[in-house]
């Protein structure tokens, strides 16, 4: 896979090279252990932020000493959060008189400087519509559009940019997929496996799906600690199944399933498998052709990039049965009132004028997150996860929802006595966004006997700092303060 | 004249579309046998289970033959007695023609403790106990025999005092042999006399027990430590791929043409894939070769007490698969004589969701249920026709699952090309003269029991006790 000219692109979009973020990480790579803990409090203080007055939170009097000999060290090589928060400029606002402590991640990720600026230096230097119209500005901007396909192909690990389709996020694609391929190929009696954990976009679209076709949703269930039964699953399966569907994480408990070995299966039922990855692809590399994904989807949102971009995988094999969705420009080759030619994949799903400045967005954001060692993001995220689920563990009365062994860095918890949404509300006060309410899985929340619950998600710019001022505000809710 | 105020429904009807079911059918069952096991991938064609070299073999069981209405033992499976194993086929007809054909009636001691055991018997057809007189002279039971077992082989070649009484629990026929039948055969043949006499004084290896690995442990001091190996078998058992089989013809105008709303080749394979499953279930349970119910070892098969299966012989077969228990696997109507048994003693048994259904468990092991557990020595009721014949006795299965846990594994091939399910697969032949597409439909399988504890059977088990409750 090639990026021609895209340096050029970039370059005159004045986007900001990856090279400045990588200085600091060569610096900052020595950093001691406790260092995380040390100077995020300053951070929110030293930009000039307005408002930023409030005293930083107090640091929480009964953390357990062994668990803060367990802090997120720094990983080695090419990541520090600090280097992350400094890119993203809402990170340095203040809520309610307190430094902002985004916890929402699983809701949507904030946006670094490179992304903000490059939607700013494309609508002031290179705006046009692509594909159309034989101009420098219109062949820049196709050029610019199909750089950000290469650059989705290059971080799914698509064989090839014509697998990737761009809709508005994983909600349109799953749609896509399931009035595309779906409709064309469900037969009455037919079976779509949806485990009971997936968020409702990918749990909807299937039901109208199989309303329309009169093939039918099976469930699969969950054991007690929050993972996909995989005997179930391996039992649900059958010559009648035609699709599987599963997040590579979920966005209420974090579970990371194992969908290699899931699709495996699955294909040997000449079963299509549907990976959502919306959580998942800011948190993890991923690998489409490992993964063994027929489709694959993800929201630009969650990964740093603007709403209303995402992109859909399509397996080459896949193309074949599916029909076009959207009819208009862009995806034809010809028309007349006799007859109408298609343009070929990926053209045919992306009816219309698409995103443009979303892509760009995208584009950036995918510079920007590839400017660190994924391996290494993946690590400190874990290493945070570890940190935020032991020192939660000792605020009296509060339940982490889920205990699988392969999670992302999502806590759902209920306090006891207090309901979800008032805990939010609680948080909020103290400048923490946390997510309250059924987070769009209530299938899965049911599994727990709940309806609604509060949800602490990190991203790679979340510091343990954060998660003590979380643990230390929740500790003052219990007290009654 | 039509006097009809508004339009017939039948005339309507050539307007309409009907909404349609995929095909239906009243074979399929749930399968649980082929849910529950656990499936082992095989890259190659051979499943080889290596075990270490273990003291074998028979089933312990001397099978007869009828012969003109009288009972005969068939000779070549006289080999059971261990120290025949290398005896010459004459030799064994001529013991064979020293039984003489006994009958008893329930009740009747058939071998006293204490008395010389100068005959050995082999049931042919009834049941009886074993029970020995405890140690402050109260009876026990040790054990339940029945069709093709023998007592007391060991009393009987030592020529020493029964160690038991055997008492007849119904109606039967027996078949007897004079210790002086074998006297005369070692006396004939000096291989048989070596070998009886190595037998007469054994030291108590059990057959079907492991070579040892001599260990010493809890010593003092600097004694000479034991040397050893773990020796394996030289022949393992080796299983090959079996296969269900069909060809599934398609006209290619039917699926051209007809092929609105379902697909009629998907909906044709998908029935057929289901008979194939059908099949190797009961290929998985019956197979003379490698069916569970056919590689149940000596020692791990248990009679009825009295014929209806009680909570107490469930209980004695998970004595013998004590090690991790699985599942019961049994025909519906066994479960329901069960449930009888268990309705009439008071003690309903609790009910455990899985597979998605409500099943039955004893000491919280399910019990599946399967059509395919065969009846035996059944009289076809009248008009009997289809799965409801339930005459005869029928037999219940406890198994371990599991290649980790030594148990029953499923087996079916890592790959095949133009799979549709894991180990089937529907290969298209082409299309012929008359426009007929062919498809070759395969299901290659087999199961394995790994170690000979896996697996226990309950048999002589009658499904047709019902009680009066009030």
């Amino acid at each position: 896979m090639t990026t021609p000219d895209v340096p050029d692109l970039r370059a005159l979009l004045r986007a900001p090279a990856q090279v400045p973020t990588q200085v600091p990480s060569a610096v900052s790579a020595p950093v001691p252990a406790d260092v995380p803990a040390v100077t995020a409090p300053t951070a929110p203080g030293t930009p000039a932020a307005p408002g930023m007055s409030a005293a930083p939170a107090p640091v929480p009097t009964a953390s357990p000493e062994d668990a803060l000999a367990a802090l997120p060290t720094t990983a080695p090589g090419g990541f520090t959060p600090e280097q992350a928060r400094k890119d993203v400029p809402i990170l340095h606002r203040t809520v309610n008189g307190h430094p902002l402590v985004w916890l929402d991640n699983g809701a949507t990720t904030q946006k670094p400087r490179q992304v903000i600026e490059a939607l700013s230096a494309y609508y002031g230097a290179a705006n046009s519509n692509i594909h159309r119209g034989a101009h420098t500005m219109a062949r820049e901007a196709t050029e610019l559009y199909e750089a950000g396909r290469t650059a989705v192909a290059e971080l799914l690990g698509a064989a090839s940019p014509e697998n990737i389709a761009f809709v508005r996020g994983t909600t349109e694609g799953i749609n896509l997929v399931a009035q595309s391929w779906g409709r064309s190929v469900l037969q009455p009696g037919d079976e779509i496996l949806v485990p009971v954990l997936e968020h409702h976009s990918n749990i909807v679209p299937w039901q109208l799906l199989a309303k329309e076709t009169h093939a039918r949703v099976v469930p699969v269930p969950l054991t007690p600690e929050g993972e996909i039964d995989q005997k179930a699953y391996a039992d649900l399966l059958s010559a009648r199944t035609q699709l599987v569907v599963v997040s590579q994480a979920s966005n209420v408990l974090g579970t990371v399933p194992p969908v290699a070995e899931m699709a495996a299966l699955a294909h040997r039922y000449d079963a299509r498998v549907l990976v959502d990855g919306a959580q998942a692809v800011a948190h993890m590399p991923v690998d489409v052709q490992q993964l063994g994904a027929d489709f694959y989807v993800f929201s630009g949102h969650k990964l740093f990039a603007p709403t209303g971009i995402g992109a859909l995988y399509t397996a080459p094999g896949m193309t074949e049965a599916m029909r076009p969705w959207q009819g208009g420009g862009n995806m034809i080759e010809s028309v007349s009132f006799e007859r109408t030619t298609f343009a070929p994949m990926p053209h045919l799903l992306e009816a219309g004028t698409g995103h443009i400045s979303g892509v760009v967005g995208l584009l950036a954001a995918i510079d920007w997150l590839r400017s660190f060692d994924r391996e290494a993001v993946a690590a400190y995220e874990n290493a945070l996860m570890a940190y935020a689920t032991q020192t939660m563990a000792t605020v009296p009365g509060l339940e982490v929802i889920g205990s699988a062994a392969e999670r992302i860095a999502v806590l759902t918890f209920t306090l006891a006595g207090h309901d979800p949404a008032s805990v939010a509300d609680w948080l909020d006060r103290d400048g923490i966004a946390v997510r309250a309410g059924h987070h769009c899985a209530q299938p899965a929340l049911a599994h727990y006997g709940l309806e609604s619950a509060a949800r602490a998600s990190f991203a790679l710019y979340n510091t343990s700092d954060e998660v003590d001022q979380l643990v230390a505000s929740l500790r003052r809710m219990r007290a009654g303060a | 004249m039509n006097d009809r105020l508004s339009l017939a429904p039948d005339a309507a009807r050539q307007l309409a579309t009907a909404t349609k079911t995929a095909p239906q059918m009243l074979g399929t069952t749930p399968r649980y046998l082929l849910r529950a096991l656990p499936w082992v991938d095989l890259k190659s064609g051979v499943y080889r289970v290596n075990r270490r070299r273990t003291f074998v073999l028979g089933d312990d069981r001397i099978a007869t033959h009828s012969d003109g209405g009288s009972p005969r033992v068939v000779p070549g499976d006289l080999r059971e007695l261990p120290y025949l194993r290398e005896a010459d086929e004459s030799l064994l007809t001529e013991l064979a023609d020293a039984f003489t054909e006994v009958r008893f009636e329930p009740g009747q001691v058939l071998a006293q403790e204490g008395d010389p055991a100068d005959r050995l018997w082999i049931i042919v057809q009834g049941r009886a106990e074993k029970r020995v007189t405890g140690r402050y002279g109260e009876e026990q039971l040790i054990d339940v025999i029945g069709d093709g077992q023998f007592f007391d082989l060991g009393a009987w070649t030592r020529e020493e005092a029964t160690p038991y009484r055997v008492q007849a629990l119904t109606p039967g026929l027996a078949l007897c042999a004079e210790r002086r039948a074998l006297a005369a055969l070692a006396d004939r043949d000096e291989n048989v006399c070596g070998s009886l006499a190595a037998y007469a004084s054994g030291n108590g290896l059990r057959p079907g027990s492991e070579v040892p690995v001599d260990l010493t442990s809890g010593h003092v001091g600097e004694p000479d430590l034991p040397a050893t190996y773990v020796d394996y078998e030289d022949t393992p058992r080796e299983y090959h791929m079996t296969l269900a089989q069909t060809i599934l013809r398609v006209h290619t105008r039917v699926h051209d043409v007809y092929s609105g709303d379902f697909d009629q080749t998907r909906q044709q394979a998908l029935l057929t894939i289901e008979a194939l499953r059908e099949r190797q279930e009961a290929a998985l349970l019956n197979h003379p070769e490698f069916g569970l119910f056919h590689n149940v070892a000596p020692g791990q098969r248990v009679q009825t007490r009295t014929g209806s299966p009680t909570p107490d012989d469930l209980d004695e077969l998970l004595a013998r698969v004590w090690k991790q228990p699985g599942y019961f696997l049994a025909h519906p109507k066994a479960i329901a004589a069960f449930g009888r048994e268990c309705t009439r003693r008071g003690v309903p048994p609790v009910t455990d969701n899985r597979f998605g259904s409500p099943l039955l468990t004893w000491r919280g092991v399910p019990l599946i249920p399967s059509d395919k557990v065969p009846f035996s020595n059944g009289v076809r009721a009248n008009g009997a026709g289809g799965s409801a014949a339930a005459v005869g006795t029928t037999e219940i299965l406890l198994m371990r699952l599991g290649e980790a846990d030594r148990g029953v594994v499923g087996l079916r091939p890592g790959e095949v090309s133009d799979e549709v399910e894991p180990g089937l697969s529907m290969r298209n032949m082409g299309t012929d003269q008359k426009g007929i597409t062919s498809y070759l439909m395969t299901a290659y399988f087999n199961t394995a029991v790994l170690v000979e504890d896996a697996i226990a059977v309950l048999q002589n088990v009658e499904v047709n006790n019902y009680h009066d409750y009030s």
